[in-house]
C-alpha cells in the first residue's frame, strides 16, 4: 500500500514536471537560451560559445553562469536537439529526482519514530513537494538553482546515512561539491550548512574521525578551483548584484556622518560606521524572505518566478508552518536542529543581493517548507485525534488550492507574463531565415535585451563558425555582432532610410503601418511586441 | 504584593520613560504638524467658548476640523493641559506624553496580572519606556497614542474584572473612550471587547449583576455616536483611506481572468471579487507584522518613526520571535488573549491602502513588547539551566548590545531627526506667525501660501485667535468630500491666488521657491538644516 501511494507520488511529481515542459513556460528567456547555445556548443565543438575549450564558467553575457547545468545539457541536446525541451530537461529530470531524494531524507531524518508518525511525515513531505508551485516553477525551466538545490539535499541525505554507512560521507563530500558548481547561492549556503550539521553531530562525527577528515579534505579538493576562479573573472557576478554597493547605500550616512564630524560628535561618527549600515542592509535582505506577501499572496518581482496570483507557496502553507514549527520544536534535539539550521540558512546567500526577496537565489527554502508543512499536518492529524472526521476538510481545502494553482499555471500565467519570458524570438527568428536572402543587413533592436543569444539559438549558428568571431578580450554588451546581423537599439528617424535591411524593433521604436512592414509579433496577452520591417 | 524593591524599580523605569519622553518637549518633533495645530485650536476652543473650530456647542461624536471629522477623545483630554500651559506645543502635545508614560505602568500591571512574574513585568515596562514607537508617538500629539493606553489599561480592567466585578464597566468605558479617541479604535474596541468575553466566558457569566450595569453604561455612551456613524461624512472618510472602494485594477484584472475562462463557473469561483479583495485584505493586513517594517525600517512616513530605523529595536526580533512561539505553545487562555490582540489591532488598519502603518495600529502596544519580554525571560531560563557557567555574560551581552542601539537610536533622534525631517512636520508656521504679526499692522492685509498645508490653523493657533471672531469673519466653503477650504478670515488670505485680487499693502507670505523675482523680501524663515523654507515680502497692487 505504501508503496503504490509513494510510488504514484513520484509519478505525480513527474507528470507535473515534464507535462508540456516546452510550451508553459511560454518561452524561453535569455539565460535559457544561452544555457542551451553553450551546450550545443560544447557538444559539436567542446567549447563555448567564446571558444574557451572545456570552461570552468560559462561566461555567457558577462555573468560567468556556474557550468553543472550546461555540462548536464549537453547529452538532452544530442538527444532531443536545441530545442525548449532538452533545455529545460535537465531541471524537469533533477526536480523528480529532488522528490525522491526527500522521501529518503525524511525516512532517514524520522529514524525510530513510531510507525505512524514516520509515514505520515515522510509520504506527505514527499508529496508537497511534489505539488510545490515554487519547486514546480523552477523544474519546469533551465535555472542552475535546481540543480544546485538537488545536490544540497542529497548532500545532506548521505550526511546522515554517513553515520551508519562511514563511505557516504565521501558522497556527502561529492554532492555537496557538485553543489558548488551548479549555482552561486550554494557557495555561500553550502559551507554555513556545512558548520551546522558539523555543530550539530559533532559528538557522532568525533567517533568516525577518520571518514570526517577524509570528507572534508575531499570536498576542499573538489571545491578548490572554483575558489580559485571566484578570485578571478567570475567574482564579477557578485560585485554586480551584491546589495553591498558602497556608492548606492552609504549616501546617507555619509551624510550624516560629515554632519557628527563638524560637530566633533564622537559616538555619532560611530553609529555611521559603514559595518552597520552594511549589517542593517543585509538584514533588510533577509527578512524580506519571511515575508507574508512574498510567501503567500504575491511571490516575488519577476513575472518569471512564480504563477501570477500566487505567492511561492499555498495558502494553507501559511497555517501548517506555524504548527509544523511547534511540532518540531517538541522533536529530537538533532532533527529539530538540522531542520531550523537549513531553515534559517536558506536566504542567506539571497539576503547579500539585491532584489530581495528573490525566489530563485532563495531556492533553498525547498524542501525545508514541504518538511515543516508536513510536521504541521501531523501536528493537526495529531491534534483532531478526537473529532478525526473532520480532517478530511482539511484535505479538501488542500485539494481546492491545488487546483486553484494548476489552473492560474497553466491557464492565466502564459498569458499574463510571457514579456517576462522574452516571448517572441522564436517567431522572429522564422521570419528571419524566409527574409534574410534578400537583405544585406539585419538590425535588431536591443530594448529587451540579449538579443542575439536568440538567433544563435533558434538558427542555430553553427558554433564553430561563431566562435572565430571572438578574441578573448572583453566582449561588450551592444557589440556582440556577426555576420549580416547588427544589435542596437533603433533610432527610427535616421534607421527609416536604411536600404536592403530587415529592421526589427519594438512597437516604441517603429510606428505602426509603417511601409514596409512584414509582420507584427504579438506577446501571448494580444500586445505588440516586435515589429519586421523590410527596407 | 509589592516589595519595595520592585517598587523602586517600576518607579526607576516610570522615570526614564518620563524623562525620555520629556526630554526636549516641545522642540523636538521641531515644529506642530497640521493635525496637531487643529487639535490645539479645537481643544482651546472648547475651553474659551464651549464650542468647536466650527461653533458645534460640546460635540461628542465628533469635531468638524478639516473636515476630516476628528474624534473628540484627544480634543477634550487637551482641554486641561491648554488650560494650565496655554495654547503651544506643550499644551497640546501633554496628554500624549502622559498617555506613553502611562501605558509603561500598564504594561507592568498587564503582565503582573497575567503571569505573576515581577521580572517580565519590569522587563515589559521597561521595554516600552524604551521603545521607539512609543517614544515617537508620545512626543507628539497623536490621538492614537492615547488611544492605546486606553485600550491597554480596558484589557486589563476587564482581566480584573474576573475577580473584582466593578472592573467590568470600567474596561467598558475605557473600551468606549478608545473608541471616541481615533478611528480605528472604533473597530478595535469591540471585537476586542467581544472576543475577551468569549475568551473568558466562563468567568464572565458569573458577574450578571456588572454585566447589566456595563451594558446600560454602554449603550448610553455609544447613542452620541449613531447618528454620525450612519452618516454620510463618516462614509466618506472611510472610502477615502479604504483598499475596498476605488482599487479598480484588482476588479479589472478579476474581471480579466473570468473572461479568458470563458465566463465559466471554475473562473467565476476562483477570480471572484470577494476572494481577490479577501487575499489584497491580507496582504496589507500581514503588511504590519512585515519584520521589515517592525525592526529595521520603521512607517515610510517621516512623522511616524525616524527613517531608518525600526518600530521596535533589531535585537528584539530574536526575542520578540521566541515570546511568540513561547505563547503559541502553551496556549492558556492568558496566552491565546495577548496573541489575539496582537492579531485583532491590525484589522482595521488592513482594509487602509498605505501599509503597514505605525499610527493606525498603536493599539497594538504594549503587546509586542511583552512579546520580546518573554522571549528575554525564556532565554535567561534556558541559559540558567543548561550553561550554568555563561549565565552572567547573557544580562552582560544583552545590556550592551542595548546600550549600543539605544544610543544609535537616541542620537538619531535627537541630533538628526529634528534637523533632516522638519519639513515632514510642516517646519517654519511658528516663525511665520510671530513675524507677520510683528508686522502686520502696517499692511491693508496678509496674503499667505497654501504650500506648505493648511496655513490657517497655525495662524489660529499661534495667535489663540477667539473663535466667536473667527466664526464671524471667516470665508469658508465645503467641498463634495465634506473637507473646508478656509480661503480667508481678517486681514488673512490663504492662497497666492489671491494676490490679483488684493488691493493695497500687502505682506506676504511664500514659500522659498514662489518667490516671484522683483518682489521685496523683508525676511526668510529657514528650516533648522538652513536651506530657506519661506520669505515673507512686501507688494503693493
Amino acid at each position: 500500500m505504501k508503496k503504490i501511494i509513494i510510488l504514484s507520488i513520484f509519478i505525480l511529481a513527474f507528470i507535473l514536471r515534464f507535462w508540456n515542459l516546452g510550451n508553459n513556460p511560454p518561452s524561453l528567456d535569455w539565460d535559457e537560451a544561452s544555457l542551451g547555445y553553450n551546450a550545443y556548443s560544447l557538444l559539436k565543438t567542446g567549447k563555448d560559445e567564446y571558444g574557451k575549450f572545456l570552461p570552468l564558467s560559462i561566461r555567457s553575457f558577462g555573468d560567468y553562469k556556474p557550468p553543472l547545468y550546461t555540462y548536464l545539457d549537453v547529452p538532452a541536446v544530442a538527444l532531443f536537439g536545441l530545442n525548449e525541451f532538452a533545455v529545460r530537461a535537465p531541471s524537469a529530470v533533477f526536480g523528480v529526482l529532488e522528490v525522491i531524494v526527500l522521501y529518503f531524507l525524511l525516512k532517514e531524518l524520522l529514524k525510530g519514530e513510531e510507525d505512524k508518525k514516520k509515514n505520515i511525515i515522510s509520504l506527505f513531505g514527499t508529496f508537497f513537494l511534489a505539488i510545490s508551485p515554487w519547486h514546480i516553477q523552477f523544474s519546469r525551466v533551465a535555472f542552475e538553482a535546481n540543480i544546485g538545490l538537488f545536490f544540497v539535499t542529497l548532500g545532506v541525505f548521505f550526511f546522515l546515512i554517513g553515520f551508519r554507512k562511514n563511505k557516504y560521507f565521501i558522497l556527502s563530500s561529492v554532492s555537496f561539491a557538485l553543489s558548488i558548481y551548479s549555482y552561486h547561492s550554494p557557495r555561500l549556503i553550502v559551507p554555513l550548512l556545512l558548520l551546522a550539521l558539523f555543530l550539530i553531530y559533532r559528538k557522532k562525527m568525533f567517533g568516525k574521525l577518520k571518514y570526517s577528515v577524509m570528507a572534508a579534505v575531499l570536498l576542499f579538493l573538489l571545491v578548490f578551483p572554483v575558489i580559485k576562479d571566484m578570485t578571478g573573472g567570475s567574482g564579477a557576478r557578485l560585485n554586480s548584484v551584491s546589495s553591498l554597493n558602497p556608492n548606492e547605500r552609504l549616501g546617507e550616512s555619509i551624510k550624516l556622518l560629515s554632519m557628527d564630524k563638524e560637530d566633533g560628535d564622537i559616538f555619532g561618527v560611530i553609529t555611521h560606521n559603514r559595518r552597520v549600515v552594511y549589517g542593517l542592509t543585509v538584514l533588510a535582505g533577509y527578512l524580506d524572505h519571511f515575508n507574508f506577501d512574498f510567501l503567500f499572496l504575491d511571490g516575488d518581482g519577476p513575472g518569471r518566478h512564480h504563477a501570477v496570483g500566487m505567492g511561492m507557496l499555498y495558502w494553507w502553507d501559511a497555517v501548517f508552518v506555524i504548527l509544523g514549527i511547534l511540532a518540531l520544536l517538541r522533536e529530537k534535539k538533532e532533527t529539530k536542529l538540522t531542520v531550523f539550521s537549513w531553515f534559517l540558512l536558506a536566504p542567506v546567500a539571497s539576503a547579500f543581493t539585491t532584489g530581495t526577496p528573490h525566489a530563485v537565489r532563495a531556492l533553498y527554502f525547498l524542501p525545508v517548507y514541504q518538511i515543516i508543512t508536513a510536521y504541521g499536518l501531523y501536528f493537526l492529524y495529531f491534534l483532531t485525534r478526537e473529532k478525526r472526521k473532520y480532517f478530511p476538510i482539511v484535505l479538501i481545502f488542500l485539494v481546492l488550492n491545488f487546483f486553484y494553482y494548476l489552473h492560474m499555471y497553466y491557464i492565466h500565467t502564459p498569458p499574463e507574463v510571457s514579456d517576462w519570458w522574452q516571448y517572441g524570438y522564436k517567431q522572429v527568428v522564422e521570419e528571419v531565415k524566409k527574409e534574410e536572402p534578400k537583405v544585406d543587413k539585419i538590425l535588431v533592436t536591443y530594448k529587451y535585451d540579449q538579443p542575439y543569444v536568440f538567433f544563435l539559438f533558434y538558427y542555430p549558428v553553427d558554433p564553430t563558425w561563431y566562435q572565430n568571431n571572438w578574441g578573448s578580450g572583453e566582449v561588450l554588451r551592444a557589440e556582440r555582432n556577426f555576420g549580416k546581423f547588427e544589435f542596437r537599439n533603433i533610432n527610427w528617424s535616421s534607421d527609416q532610410n536604411l536600404k536592403k535591411t530587415l529592421i526589427i524593433g519594438t512597437p516604441d521604436e517603429i510606428p505602426d503601418q509603417t511601409p514596409g512592414l512584414i509582420k507584427n509579433i504579438y506577446f501571448l496577452n494580444g500586445q505588440v511586441a516586435f515589429r519586421i520591417v523590410e527596407r | 504584593m509589592l516589595s519595595n524593591r520592585k517598587l523602586f524599580k517600576l518607579v526607576l523605569i516610570l522615570l526614564l520613560a518620563l524623562s525620555l519622553r520629556l526630554f526636549n518637549f516641545g522642540k523636538n518633533p521641531p515644529s506642530l504638524s497640521e493635525d496637531e495645530a487643529s487639535l490645539g485650536y479645537n481643544s482651546y476652543t472648547i475651553l474659551t467658548a464651549g464650542k468647536g473650530e466650527h461653533g458645534e456647542v460640546f460635540p461628542l461624536d465628533k469635531f468638524i476640523a478639516f473636515g476630516d471629522y476628528k474624534p473628540p477623545g484627544y480634543i477634550y483630554a487637551a482641554v486641561p493641559s491648554i488650560a494650565v500651559f496655554g495654547l503651544n506645543e506643550i499644551g497640546v502635545r501633554l496628554p500624549s506624553l502622559i498617555s506613553g508614560v502611562l501605558l509603561s505602568l500598564v504594561a507592568y500591571l498587564l503582565v503582573i496580572e497575567m503571569f505573576g512574574n515581577p521580572s517580565i513585568a519590569l522587563l515589559s515596562a521597561f521595554l516600552i519606556a524604551v521603545s521607539p514607537w512609543s517614544i515617537q508617538f508620545s512626543r507628539a500629539a497623536f490621538e492614537s497614542n492615547l488611544a492605546a493606553l486606553l485600550n491597554a489599561t480596558a484589557v486589563l480592567f476587564f482581566i480584573k474584572s474576573r475577580k473584582k466585578g466593578f472592573f467590568l464597566p470600567l474596561s467598558v468605558i475605557l473600551f468606549i473612550l478608545a473608541f471616541y479617541t481615533f478611528n480605528a479604535n472604533r473597530i478595535i474596541s469591540p471585537i476586542l471587547l467581544f472576543t475577551l468575553e468569549l475568551l473568558f466566558l466562563k468567568d464572565f457569566i458569573k458577574n450578571i449583576k456588572w454585566i447589566i450595569i456595563s451594558v446600560f453604561i454602554g449603550i448610553i455612551m455609544l447613542l452620541p455616536s449613531y447618528s454620525f456613524l450612519s452618516s454620510r461624512e463618516s462614509k466618506v472618510r472611510f472610502q477615502e483611506v479604504s483598499i475596498f472602494s476605488y482599487d479598480i485594477d484588482k476588479l479589472k484584472l478579476s474581471n480579466e481572468r473570468i473572461s479568458t475562462d470563458g465566463n465559466s463557473i471554475i473562473g467565476k469561483i476562483f477570480h471572484n471579487r470577494r476572494l481577490v479583495f479577501s487575499l489584497d485584505f491580507l496582504k496589507h493586513y500581514t503588511d504590519n507584522f512585515d519584520p521589515k517594517f517592525l525592526f529595521l525600517r520603521g512607517d515610510g512616513n517621516q512623522r511616524l518613526s525616524v527613517p531608518g530605523i525600526g518600530e521596535m529595536f533589531v535585537w528584539e526580533i530574536i526575542f520578540y520571535t521566541i515570546g511568540i512561539f513561547y505563547l503559541l505553545r502553551n496556549p492558556n487562555r492568558n496566552n491565546l488573549l495577548l496573541l489575539l490582540w496582537f492579531l485583532i489591532v491590525p484589522l482595521p488598519a488592513g482594509t487602509a491602502k498605505e501599509t503597514p502603518h505605525a499610527l493606525r495600529i498603536a493599539s497594538i502596544l504594549p503587546v509586542p513588547q511583552i512579546f520580546s519580554a518573554l522571549g528575554i525571560w525564556q532565554v535567561s531560563l534556558f541559559i540558567r539551566k543548561y550553561y550554568p557557567r555563561i549565565k552572567i555574560y547573557f544580562p552582560l551581552l544583552l545590556l550592551s548590545v542595548f546600550i549600543f542601539n539605544f544610543y544609535y537610536y537616541l542620537h538619531n533622534y535627537f541630533v538628526h531627526y529634528p534637523v533632516e525631517f522638519s519639513r515632514a512636520w510642516q517646519y517654519g508656521y511658528k516663525e511665520m506667525t510671530q513675524k507677520i504679526k510683528e508686522r502686520e499692522n502696517n499692511y491693508d492685509h496678509v496674503l499667505v501660501s497654501r504650500s506648505g498645508g493648511r496655513s490657517y490653523i497655525y495662524f489660529l493657533f499661534y495667535n489663540g485667535y477667539p473663535v466667536s471672531d473667527y466664526l464671524r469673519n471667516r470665508i469658508a466653503t465645503r467641498d463634495w468630500w465634506g473637507l473646508w477650504d478656509v480661503a480667508s478670515f481678517g486681514k488673512y488670505y490663504f492662497d497666492l491666488k489671491y494676490r490679483s485680487e488684493l488691493k493695497g499693502k500687502i505682506l506676504v507670505a511664500e514659500g522659498a521657491d514662489e518667490l516671484v523675482s522683483g518682489e521685496k523680501v523683508l525676511d526668510t524663515i529657514s528650516y533648522p538644516k538652513g536651506d530657506p523654507a519661506y520669505k515673507i515680502v512686501e507688494i503693493t497692487r
